[in-house]
C-alpha cells in the first residue's frame, strides 16, 4: 500500500451500491437468498453459536436444552397452564349442613362439619350462613383442629380455597353461640 | 504561456535520522502543472512533512505552507511509501521539509513534475 496526499484536497463523490452478501457453499460462491415463493431455494447465511467460553453450542442435544433452561422453562410453563386450566371447571365433591337450632355451635368445642372432604382436593367453596354470629372454620382431626378462616355472619360467599383430600372440617363460634339459622357448605374440586 | 517541460525526478531528501528535521532544497517548478514528491521511509519513522511554495521569482522569497486538509503524516508503521501530488496553482518555487518527527529512521524523497501536453 502507498499513501497518497493530493493538493488541492480532492472532493470525491461516490455512489455506493451495497453488494449482495456471499459465502462459500461447498467451495463455491453463494449469494445469501431468501425465496418466499420456493422456500427450498432459500440459502441462509450459516451461523454458529458459541458460549462464553468459545465452545460451539449444539442446540440439538437435550443436555444443551436443559443447560439453557429451555426445557425446564417449558415444563414450568406447562404445569402452570395445566394448573390454570384445572381451575376453570370444578365438580361438586361434598356438601354439609348444620341447623344451629338442633346443633348449637359454641366458642368452646369444635363441631364437625364434614368428617372427610373426599378423595379429591377441594378448590372452591360455597358458604351460606343465615345467623348473625361469626364462626371459624378449622381443618384437622378431632381435638387437633386448626383454625383456618372466619365464616362471616350472614355470609353468602364463593371463594377459591385449596383443601387437601381427606381433610376433616369443623366449625366453632368466634364468641357468641350460634343457635338459630343454618350453615350450608358446598365443596367443589 | 508557461514553458512546457518535465522535471526529471531527483532526490531532495536523504536523511539517515529523521529527528534532524531535514529541509529539502528549493525546486524551480515554474511552468509545471503537476509536481509529485515520492517518499520512502523506514518502518521506524514517525514524522510529519510539509510542502512549502512561493510565487516569487526570487528563490529566497516568501514561502507558505500548502494545506492538504490533513497533516502529511509519514508513519512507517502504516506505510513505507508515500506520494504527494500537487497541482501547481502558479507556484514558482517549492520545497519539502520534515516539520516534526517523533521517531527515528531514514526518510528519502524524490521530486518530479510535468506539464500538460509535455
Amino acid at each position: 500500500m502507498t499513501t497518497v496526499y493530493t493538493y488541492p484536497e480532492q472532493s470525491v463523490t461516490a455512489n455506493v451500491v451495497p453488494s449482495d452478501l456471499q459465502f462459500k457453499r461447498n467451495g463455491l460462491s453463494q449469494i445469501v437468498t431468501e425465496d418466499t415463493g420456493t422456500p427450498s431455494n432459500t440459502r441462509p447465511l450459516p451461523v454458529l453459536n458459541y458460549d462464553s467460553s468459545g465452545v460451539e453450542i449444539d442446540f440439538a442435544t437435550e443436555a444443551t436444552l436443559q443447560t439453557l433452561g429451555t426445557e425446564a422453562t417449558l415444563s414450568t410453563a406447562s404445569s402452570t397452564l395445566t394448573s390454570i386450566l384445572a381451575k376453570q371447571t370444578y365438580a361438586p365433591r361434598a356438601k354439609s349442613r348444620i341447623a344451629f337450632a338442633s346443633t348449637n355451635v359454641t366458642s368452646g368445642a369444635w363441631v364437625e362439619l364434614l368428617s372427610d372432604v373426599g378423595a379429591t382436593a377441594i378448590k372452591r367453596v360455597q358458604v351460606f350462613m343465615s345467623q348473625g354470629n361469626a364462626l371459624e372454620l378449622g381443618f384437622g382431626a378431632a381435638a387437633a383442629e386448626v383454625s383456618q378462616m372466619f365464616i362471616f355472619p350472614g355470609g353468602n360467599e364463593v371463594f377459591e380455597m385449596d383443601i387437601p383430600a381427606g381433610t376433616r372440617l369443623s366449625v366453632r363460634a368466634v364468641s357468641s353461640t350460634a343457635s338459630t339459622g343454618e350453615l350450608l357448605v358446598n365443596l367443589l374440586g | 504561456m508557461g514553458r512546457r517541460t518535465i522535471l526529471k525526478a531527483f532526490q531532495v531528501l536523504d536523511d539517515a535520522d529523521s529527528t534532524t528535521l531535514p529541509e529539502g532544497p528549493e525546486t524551480d517548478v515554474s511552468g509545471l502543472d503537476f509536481v509529485t514528491y515520492t517518499i520512502s521511509v523506514d518502518s521506524s519513522v514517525s514524522a510529519v512533512a510539509g510542502v512549502y511554495v512561493s510565487r516569487s521569482d526570487d528563490k529566497d522569497g516568501a514561502y507558505f505552507s500548502l494545506d492538504f486538509g490533513s497533516p502529511l503524516s509519514l508513519n512507517g508503521a502504516v506505510d513505507t511509501d508515500y506520494i504527494i501530488k500537487i497541482e501547481n496553482h502558479g507556484f514558482k518555487w517549492m520545497k519539502i521539509n520534515i516539520d516534526s518527527s517523533a521517531g527515528t529512521g531514514n526518510i528519502s524523497a524524490w521530486v518530479s513534475g510535468n506539464a500538460r501536453g509535455a
